[in-house]
């Protein structure tokens, strides 16, 4: 073999490798096996993002999520997103005024079983533990420019909260362009004593975010407001300063803005989160203090876990500016039973499901990429 | 084509130079090492992999030998409500070094709540497992502490001693029994089956104001029936029946 060959040789593979030389190490993950999520965009050719996380399943609160870090290129370093991420409960109070559920606390209720029906592998799904679904899918066009084109990519993990009469589905989605989109779905059996009984399930999600570390952490009320009858808007951000709850304004874009310290992009701008809900019709007020709000942002606190103990939490009100901070959000379903829920047989007995119910919210990085991901 | 020549003993020290660093390239990074642990023997597992039925054991003996726990669970009738995972957030620099790779040395912890009979009140415990200490103990009110199927057990048997439930479910009202846990996919369901939800009384003179209640579910296969409304007050051991008009 000649000299120049063998030299030739070595220079092709260094080139081929140079990518994999380039990325930076995963983080280390307290957690292994089916509990841990890695995976890497797109599934099919040179990885561009990457997630990883850990899961778990937790009687009375459903699929947790811990440690989730996102990559935004190979060669970027891991940003630090949630600690911590749960469904804290949720309340469903009848319209007649009782009952007054509180589905996740009050009861040690447990997930179903997931099968294969549940979670086709033909449509990128992998049962894991028996009570939760990884789905690995296309999820739809990222973007179009007249004739360029990119769908997208996605890993979703969901379970079934089995609560008595009721399926709740508590999903949690990781796109490939970092965003998180957290659901919970109502659906099985409507209440067998109040069948016909107008009702609102509001499921309350505790989102500790911990962006690039628990430390130095703030949130500001990212607000949209048109100066009719001048035709004008203007986009403020007021910072949080203290514990304490906020409404989401449909004409406002209402949504939460959570930004580190000195984390920014290799543009040099602030790079945030926004918390945006996504509502299936509206968001309810109930006689409950904690549904009065639809925002909360706490202190973190390992223990201040139960959504209808907000109104103590931040009672003093803590500063949470450059704070290790939690954000808590409130969806609302209404649900207004329809035949198609079900029927009464003969005997007196209920028969029939209603269908999914959904509703949700998502988590859009800002700034956090330097140019559009996925673009040639 | 005018290549610029190489001497051969300096080729073949560079092409070795550069499958030296293609090889350091190409390694798989090796597995991060596991955090240190005061007693790896008991805690091969990792900070946040799901508790084994083992280690809920322990920790439950754990929290049961600390004197703050028995003193707060007092001598009476008690029961184990949960033990479940917790984790304690790391040292700014240990999340850093996660971050980048490092292995941090993060503790495994369990929370067990335990319900105390005599007055329905509870304690929480945090154990840390390697150590095999109780780092933190606080006494619970019984709203804060959920109900469970044993709960709904005991429900269950002053139910079905109640001359109105067994009228309303007929000559199948022997074949009822708690789940105890979920139908496995594509099970038939079960064929009669308790379950349960919590309700509280919103006003002093509901009987299930800071009671413990349970409103009994019966469901035959897929279907559940209607009536009559069975709400049982564990606390005070009465069945309540009730009709609602149509």
């Amino acid at each position: 073999m000649s000299w120049r060959f063998f030299i030739g040789a070595a220079l092709s593979l260094l080139a081929l490798s140079a990518p994999v030389a380039a990325q930076t190490p995963p983080p280390w993950m307290p957690c292994s096996g089916i509990n841990l999520v890695d995976q890497a965009f797109p599934t099919t050719g040179p990885e561009q993002t990457h997630w990883r996380l850990c899961w778990e399943t937790v009687p009375q609160q459903g699929l947790v999520i811990h440690w989730a870090f996102f990559r935004p290129s190979p060669n970027a370093r891991w940003i630090w997103i949630f600690w911590d991420a749960r469904v804290s409960d949720i309340f469903v109070p009848y319209h007649q005024g009782s009952p007054r559920y509180y589905d996740m606390s009050d009861y040690s209720f447990p997930l179903t079983a997931i099968g294969g029906a549940d979670c086709p592998g033909s449509l990128g799904g992998t049962p894991l533990g028996g009570n939760v679904c990884k789905q690995v899918h296309d999820r739809g066009l990222l973007w179009k420019n007249w004739s360029q084109v990119r769908r997208g990519e996605e890993v979703v993990l969901w379970a079934a909260l089995g609560a008595a009469n009721y399926n709740y589905i508590i999903e949690w989605t990781f796109r490939d362009d970092g965003v998180v989109l957290g659901r919970v779905g109502a659906t099985a059996a409507n209440l067998p004593g109040l069948p016909f009984e107008p009702h609102i399930h509001n499921p309350i999600w505790r989102l500790d975010i911990d962006f690039d570390g628990f430390w130095g952490d703030s949130v500001e009320v990212g607000t949209h407001t048109e100066s009719i009858p001048v035709s004008t808007a203007a986009d403020t951000e007021p910072l949080v300063w203290f514990e304490g709850g906020g409404d989401w304004d449909p004409h406002a874009f209402s949504e939460l803005h959570v930004y580190d310290a000195t984390l920014k992009n290799g543009r040099g701008d602030r790079t945030s989160l926004h918390l945006i809900p996504t509502p299936t019709g509206g968001l309810s007020r109930h006689n409950e203090e904690f549904t009065q709000h639809d925002f909360w942002v706490t202190h973190y606190n390992g223990f201040e876990m139960h959504a209808r103990e907000l109104p103590n939490y931040i009672s003093p009100p803590e500063p949470v500016s450059n704070a290790d901070i939690v954000v808590w959000y409130k969806g609302s379903i209404h649900h207004h039973p329809r035949d198609e829920d079900g029927e009464i047989t003969a005997g007196g007995w209920w028969n029939g499901v209603a269908l999914v119910m959904w509703t949700g919210w998502i988590l859009k990085p800002n700034n956090l990429f330097d140019r559009t991901p996925f673009y040639p | 084509m005018n290549v610029p020549r190489i001497s051969r003993p300096l080729a073949l020290f560079g092409g070795l130079s550069i499958f030296a660093l293609l090889a350091v390239a190409h390694q798989t990074p090796a597995p991060p090492p596991r955090p240190e642990q005061a007693n790896p023997q008991k805690t091969r597992a990792l900070p946040l992999d799901p508790l084994t039925e083992q280690e809920k054991h322990e920790a439950e003996q754990v929290a049961l030998r600390d004197p703050r726990v028995q003193e707060l669970l007092g001598k009476g009738r008690r029961k184990t409500v949960s033990v479940d995972l917790t984790a304690i957030k790391p040292s700014q620099e240990e999340i850093q070094a996660a971050a980048a790779g490092r292995a941090i040395p993060m503790g495994r912890y369990a929370v067990v709540v335990f319900f105390r009979n005599e007055d329905e009140a509870g304690v929480r415990a945090v154990v840390d497992l390697a150590h095999e200490t109780v780092t933190e103990v606080a006494r619970l009110s019984s709203e804060q502490i959920p109900m469970t199927a044993d709960d709904l057990a005991e429900a269950w048997q002053f139910a079905r001693r109640d001359e109105e439930v067994r009228r309303a479910l007929g000559p199948e009202a022997e074949r009822y029994e708690v789940e105890r846990t979920p139908p496995t996919p594509n099970a038939a369901p079960l064929g009669f089956v308790v379950r349960a939800l919590r309700v509280r009384g919103t006003e002093e003179k509901d009987p299930c104001f800071h009671h413990r209640c349970l409103q009994l579910l019966f469901a035959r296969g897929n279907e559940y029936l209607t009536q009559p409304t069975v709400t049982v007050d564990v606390s005070a051991q009465k069945v309540y029946v009730r009709r609602r008009e149509k």
